[in-house]
Formats: C-alpha cells, sequence, structure tokens
C-alpha cells in the first residue's frame, strides 16, 4: 500500500487532495435529498441493504418509513419546487431534535422496495454505494445518507485518475498536460456535485472515463490481450451500472477493431481469437444480468418510450435542429428549456447546475463558460483535423464513436419521450461520461502553445477550476441557508 | 518553462477571484431576516370581513421593517388587510401596515409603519377589512411553539410568514448562521465547526493546486532536459 502510495506521481497527488477537500465540502453541503432523483436512489439502495432485493414490488412502499420520516423532517420534497420560499434556512434545532426524538420510535428500514422511477437500473452502483450505508449502519437514515455521499468522493477520484491516465496515454506523460484534464475532470462542479451525490451517475462517470483511457490504450497499443479484457470488463461494469452505457458498446467494438487492424497483417487470425476471448469479459457480465432481470421479471433496461406515437423521422431532424441550432420560423417548436438547448442544457447543466436543477450560478458566469468551452474545443477540433497518421486517426475515431454514440442515445430516448409526454427530459449532468475527453481536447491544446505560455496557461486555468468551485458552492450555501 | 510565470498567473488569478468573491458576498444584502419554513400546502381557515388571523409568539432575531404574508381571497377583486404586530407579552401594537389583497396574487408584502426592534416574542394579526372572505395560505403546524386563532378560535395550521430585514446583513456577516443551519440534519459527528474546518480547506487548496502546478512544471521541465 505505501508502495503505491508512493509511486503516485507529487502533481496527481497534490491533485487529489485538492479533489477530496473539494468533494467533501460538496458531499456536506448539499441539503439532504437535493440532487436529482436522490430519493429514488436512496431508497433503491436501502432496498438492497435492508431487504437484499431490487425495488419494484407493486405491494410494498416506495420509500420505507425511515426515509419518509428523515424527508419529512427536512422537508426534503418541499424544498425543490419551492426553494424561494421553503428553505432549509427555516430549519431549527428544535425541528432537528423532534427527528431524533421520532427516530428513537425506530422507524423500519425494510417496508421500502417499491415501484420508483429507478427500478430499471442495474444494481452495481447501488451496491457500491451499499458499503456506506452498512458502514454507518448503526446511525438514522442521515447518517447513512451522508456516509453515502461522502462515499462518492472516491468515484471523484477515480474519474480524475482515469482522466490523468487517459491524457497520459494519448498525450504522453507531459504533467501539465495530463494536470490540466485531471483538473477538469476532477474540479467541473457538475461532476463534483453528481459523484457527491446518491446517483448512479457517479459510478457511470468514473467507468465511461476509465473506458476512454482503456479504449485509448487498446487502439495505440494495438489490442494487447489484458487491455482489451480490461476495456471489455469496464464497459460491462458502465452496462451493469446504468443502460446509459449501452451507447459504450460501438465504442469498445471500434477500439476491438482498430486495434486488431493495426497489427501485423499474418497475426490477425490468431489476434482475433484472443480478441474474441476478451470480449466474454463483456458479454457474459451483461447476460448475467440480463438473465437475472428476466428471472426476477423487471426491466433489464430502462424500456424505451414513446407512448404508441410512430416516429417521424422529420419531426427527429426538426427536434435536433432546434436543439444546436436557431429554430427556423417553419419548424414547429419543441419546448427544450430555455433559450437554445445547446447552451441552457449542454452548457449550463453541463459546468453546473444544482439541487433538483432550480439552483443556478449567476448568468454571466454561464456566459463565460461558454465562450471558455468554445476556446477550448474549436481549436481542438482544427489540431485533430490535421492529423494524417493511422494511429491517431483510429484514436480520433474511437473518441468520435464513443461521443456520437452516447449523443445518438440520449437524443433518440429525449426524442421518445417527447413524443410520449410532449416534454423533454436531457439534463447536462447526461454529458458528464465525456468529461474525460473535454479535459482531453483541453490539454491538447495546451501542447500546441508555445512552451512558455503552457504554465501560465495551466496556472489559469487551475485556479479558475477552483474559484468556479468556490462560486458555486456559495450559491448552493446561499440558496439553501439564507 | 517559468515556474515563476505559471505560478504568477495562479496567483493573480485566485487572488482576484477570491477578492471580488469577497466584495460581491461583503455587498450582497439578506432581505429575509425569519422565515417559519411553513410550506404552501393549502388555504387555512377563513376569516370573514372583521375577523382577525393572529399568529404568535415569533421572536423576531434583527429589526423587521416588512412582513410577506401569503393571502388567498375567494372572489375578485380581493379584500383590503392590514397586518398588524404587537408585543406578545403586552399585548402592545408595534407597528402596523394596510395592503389591498388582490384575488390571483398569494405573495403580499406588508411595509411597516415603525420599524419592529429584536428581542421580543410578538404577535401577527392579520385583519380582514373586506368586503371579501380571506384565508392565509400555508400547512399544519411546523414550529410547535407557534399558535394560529383565526376568528379568535385555535386553529391547527400555520400561516407561512417571512420578516424582511430593515437593515438586511450581507451574505458575508451571514456566513455563521449559514453554517449553523448547514449543520442541521447531518451527520451526528458534524458541527458548525466542520462547516468552518472545510471553508478553510477549500482556502488551503489554492496553495495544494499551486504545489501541483510547479511539481508538473518541475517533472515536465526534466523531461525536455533528458
Amino acid at each position: 500500500m505505501r508502495r503505491a502510495i508512493a509511486s503516485i506521481p507529487a502533481t496527481l497527488g497534490a491533485l487529489l487532495g485538492v479533489v477530496v477537500i473539494v468533494g467533501i465540502a460538496w458531499a456536506l453541503i448539499v441539503p439532504p435529498f437535493q440532487s436529482p432523483d436522490e430519493t429514488t436512489h436512496f431508497a433503491y439502495a436501502q432496498s438492497l441493504a435492508e431487504r437484499f432485493a431490487l425495488p419494484g414490488d407493486p405491494h410494498r412502499h416506495s420509500q420505507s418509513t425511515d426515509q419518509r420520516l428523515a424527508a419529512n423532517a427536512s422537508y426534503a420534497d418541499a424544498v425543490p419546487f419551492e426553494a424561494g420560499v421553503v428553505k432549509p434556512g427555516g430549519w431549527s434545532p428544535q425541528l432537528s431534535h423532534r427527528y431524533l426524538s421520532d427516530y428513537g420510535n425506530h422507524p423500519s428500514r425494510s417496508n421500502g422496495g417499491g415501484p420508483t422511477s429507478a427500478l430499471s437500473n442495474p444494481p452495481l452502483y447501488y451496491l457500491y454505494a451499499d458499503l456506506a450505508y452498512w458502514a454507518a449502519y448503526s446511525g438514522n437514515a442521515f447518517d447513512r445518507l451522508y456516509a453515502m455521499q461522502l462515499w462518492g468522493v472516491s468515484l471523484l477520484l477515480l474519474t480524475t485518475v482515469g482522466a490523468w491516465l487517459l491524457a497520459g496515454e494519448v498525450l504522453g506523460r507531459r504533467r501539465i498536460p495530463q494536470l490540466v484534464c485531471a483538473g477538469v475532470a476532477g474540479l467541473l462542479p457538475s461532476e463534483s456535485f453528481i459523484s457527491t451525490s446518491v446517483n448512479p451517475d457517479a459510478l457511470l462517470i468514473a467507468l465511461w472515463t476509465f473506458a476512454l483511457w482503456l479504449g485509448a490504450r487498446v487502439v495505440l497499443r494495438r489490442a494487447r490481450q489484458r487491455d482489451a479484457v480490461a476495456l471489455c470488463a469496464v464497459t460491462a461494469a458502465a452496462i451493469i451500472t446504468k443502460g446509459t452505457a449501452y451507447a459504450l458498446v460501438p465504442a469498445t467494438v471500434t477500439a476491438l477493431v482498430l486495434g486488431l487492424l493495426l497489427r501485423p497483417r499474418e497475426t490477425r487470425a490468431a489476434d482475433l481469437k484472443r480478441l474474441g476471448a476478451a470480449t466474454l469479459a463483456l458479454v457474459v457480465p451483461v447476460l448475467a444480468w440480463v438473465a437475472l432481470a428476466g428471472a426476477l421479471s423487471r426491466p433489464a433496461v430502462n424500456g424505451a418510450p414513446g407512448g404508441g406515437k410512430a416516429v417521424n423521422i422529420r419531426q427527429f431532424v426538426s427536434y435536433l435542429w432546434q436543439f444546436y441550432l436557431p429554430r427556423l420560423p417553419f419548424l414547429t417548436k419543441v419546448p427544450e428549456g430555455d433559450g437554445l438547448p445547446l447552451y441552457s442544457l449542454w452548457i449550463r447543466g453541463g459546468w453546473g447546475v444544482f439541487g433538483w436543477l432550480e439552483v443556478r450560478m449567476v448568468e454571466w458566469v454561464y456566459a463565460l463558460l461558454a465562450a471558455i468551452s468554445v476556446l477550448v474545443l474549436i481549436p481542438a477540433a482544427a489540431i485533430i483535423a490535421r492529423f494524417r497518421d493511422r494511429p491517431r486517426l483510429a484514436l480520433v475515431t474511437f473518441f468520435a464513436v464513443a461521443v456520437a454514440s452516447l449523443l445518438v442515445l440520449l437524443h433518440v430516448t429525449d426524442y421518445l419521450d417527447y413524443l410520449a409526454t410532449g416534454q423533454v427530459l436531457l439534463q447536462g449532468r447526461y454529458l458528464l461520461p465525456l468529461v474525460g475527453l473535454f479535459g482531453l481536447a483541453a490539454g491538447l491544446v495546451l501542447t500546441r502553445l508555445p512552451v512558455r505560455f503552457r504554465g501560465p496557461v495551466a496556472g489559469f486555468a487551475l485556479a479558475g477550476l477552483l474559484l468556479l468551485q468556490l462560486l458555486a458552492l456559495g450559491t448552493v450555501a446561499e440558496t439553501y441557508y439564507t | 518553462m517559468s515556474r515563476r510565470s505559471a505560478l504568477t498567473s495562479f496567483l493573480v488569478v485566485a487572488v482576484a477571484g477570491i477578492v471580488a468573491l469577497v466584495s460581491a458576498a461583503a455587498g450582497d444584502r439578506r432581505t429575509v431576516a425569519l422565515t417559519l419554513d411553513v410550506p404552501l400546502q393549502r388555504s387555512l381557515e377563513v376569516f370573514r370581513p372583521g375577523q382577525q388571523a393572529c399568529q404568535g409568539p415569533i421572536p423576531v432575531p434583527t429589526a423587521v421593517s416588512r412582513i410577506q404574508v401569503f393571502i388567498g381571497t375567494d372572489a375578485r377583486p380581493g379584500a383590503w388587510v392590514t397586518a398588524t404586530v404587537l408585543d406578545k407579552a403586552s399585548g402592545r401594537q408595534l407597528a402596523s401596515g394596510k395592503l389591498f389583497a388582490r384575488n390571483g396574487t398569494l405573495d403580499f408584502v406588508f411595509g411597516l409603519d415603525r420599524t419592529v426592534a429584536p428581542g421580543r416574542p410578538v404577535t401577527v394579526c392579520i385583519t380582514n377589512h373586506g368586503p371579501r372572505l380571506a384565508a392565509l395560505i400555508g400547512s399544519t403546524p411546523v414550529n410547535p411553539a407557534v399558535k394560529l386563532f383565526v376568528a379568535g378560535k385555535l386553529t391547527d395550521s400555520e400561516g407561512s410568514m417571512l420578516f424582511l430585514s430593515a437593515r438586511p446583513p450581507t451574505l458575508l456577516s451571514d456566513i455563521p448562521t449559514v453554517f449553523e443551519r448547514a449543520a442541521l440534519f447531518r451527520p451526528g459527528w458534524v458541527g458548525v465547526w466542520t462547516f468552518w474546518l472545510l471553508a478553510a480547506a477549500l482556502l488551503g487548496a489554492f496553495p495544494l493546486a499551486a504545489l501541483a502546478l510547479t511539481r508538473a512544471i518541475d517533472a515536465d521541465g526534466r523531461a525536455a532536459e533528458l
């Protein structure tokens, strides 16, 4: 253990220290159950922890008495939608004491497990979160909830390490670009917020980041067996965390094929067999989950909505157009957020919208972050467009498939939701699995700057990210506690 | 690559940013002195023209010059209502304000004719001067000590009310209160001290990030020399 810690580069070690501090602050400052769907995710984890059973039994309550007592005591259900009126700022020690007194009556922790909106999620994240639940088992619901949120800091660290490794693999062991890439992944406010919430996205983001790193290894190191097995295993773990990770499958297959094509022609037949064996690490766990879900008569993935309405390709194209470009006069308006969804959902939500999406930083900050995003992504695209050698083109192809697959899955699901309900459900946090690539783009641009500018720009980026964290944490505290 | 230029860039951004954040917090005045934290769940008991709804005792923490009350009226055009602040102990009137509760609007801010000094529990009475019915908006009691009487009868309800400061404190001066509130409904080992420690640690994260930066520059410099 000591040797493993000693092998961590000093730069990464210091960055991880920063990420731990920020992560703990997020885990503790957010009021109970004040992140998207945290009530349902806690209920799922509690059902597994207390009953060793997945939720969804129609004859049971969706939440246990233990959870309801905690949620009612802290007005968890009232706060999200009336933050301007009902605030935890009005909490009093008397209310807290009253909860502790009521908790003394030993409310049932095991009478939940009924249907929730999270019931189609696979169980891997919840089992991981339950390690903290069990560690704080002797405490009340708040002890267990915050233990789970603090445990999320470990996932934040994993994402940071994954991004560091990704940059090291793609850009070489250059510490400044690695620091910027990992800093972006570990210090993006939305990432800190979601990772320290009870939410499967926390594990999903870490696994995607590792999958992107491993995929890069598979491509650049020509599909070595152990890299291929690791990539397949991480992809499987992501799928058993959340259905969104099926979008990783095309990228994983692309990495394996490209890695294989970069190998000498004469060994490809034998290599193909080895890679075929490696894919068992992907197929077996996923099939096992699908079989288990089938045996339990529960969905293995989120069902595609649509409400029985026919998919209209022209309408879908219109929806996509309006997401990324200003609406043309003859297009029917799609109710996707306020303003251009590219900005209101991807930029604003991707950088940081908190609580149940009602807590935002001041608007000019988002405009500044949009400008910074453009300053990173457009130069990165220009640099990539000049790549001509096979390995780098293969790498770009792998990343492009990962991005495109995720976007296609999100937009198709969103469009089907729109068909079914007339509403859209996309949120900026759904892009967070790609946070490693955003960090990589920032690191790539940095490597193309004159050497004398790299340190100052990295300093600007790190200090800026920390300031953004202070602003985001301050906004959350100001919203809920003043 | 120069450590100095990188550190200078880091420090300039960090110091300028922290100064800007502190300045903003020092200039951001909080108008809400006290909220009863009663959710807006339903209309409470109706009081007719000439009747009153009185709620108290409410401890006022700072000087208050306005009160925000949530009132429903059952028909257009609404009702004239007066808010009167009484000393709970003596029943003496401390301040009052009047407005027209227009139907369709829920939150009404009464400007008081005098500032209510902090330090003593008060009762707030809303008098309906007609011509329509009126009802406070609120929920079942949240604060056990606070009682709501409507037309002289004790109810099992509590009206939502906010007390607005005469001299609003700044966000910066409110930080101790923020930490006190944030420490509620947390694990047993978390206290106000935890948030002070976290605030200090967040400031300490800047030197740690600077250390990461200088180590990265040193490592890349050594690699370039090899």
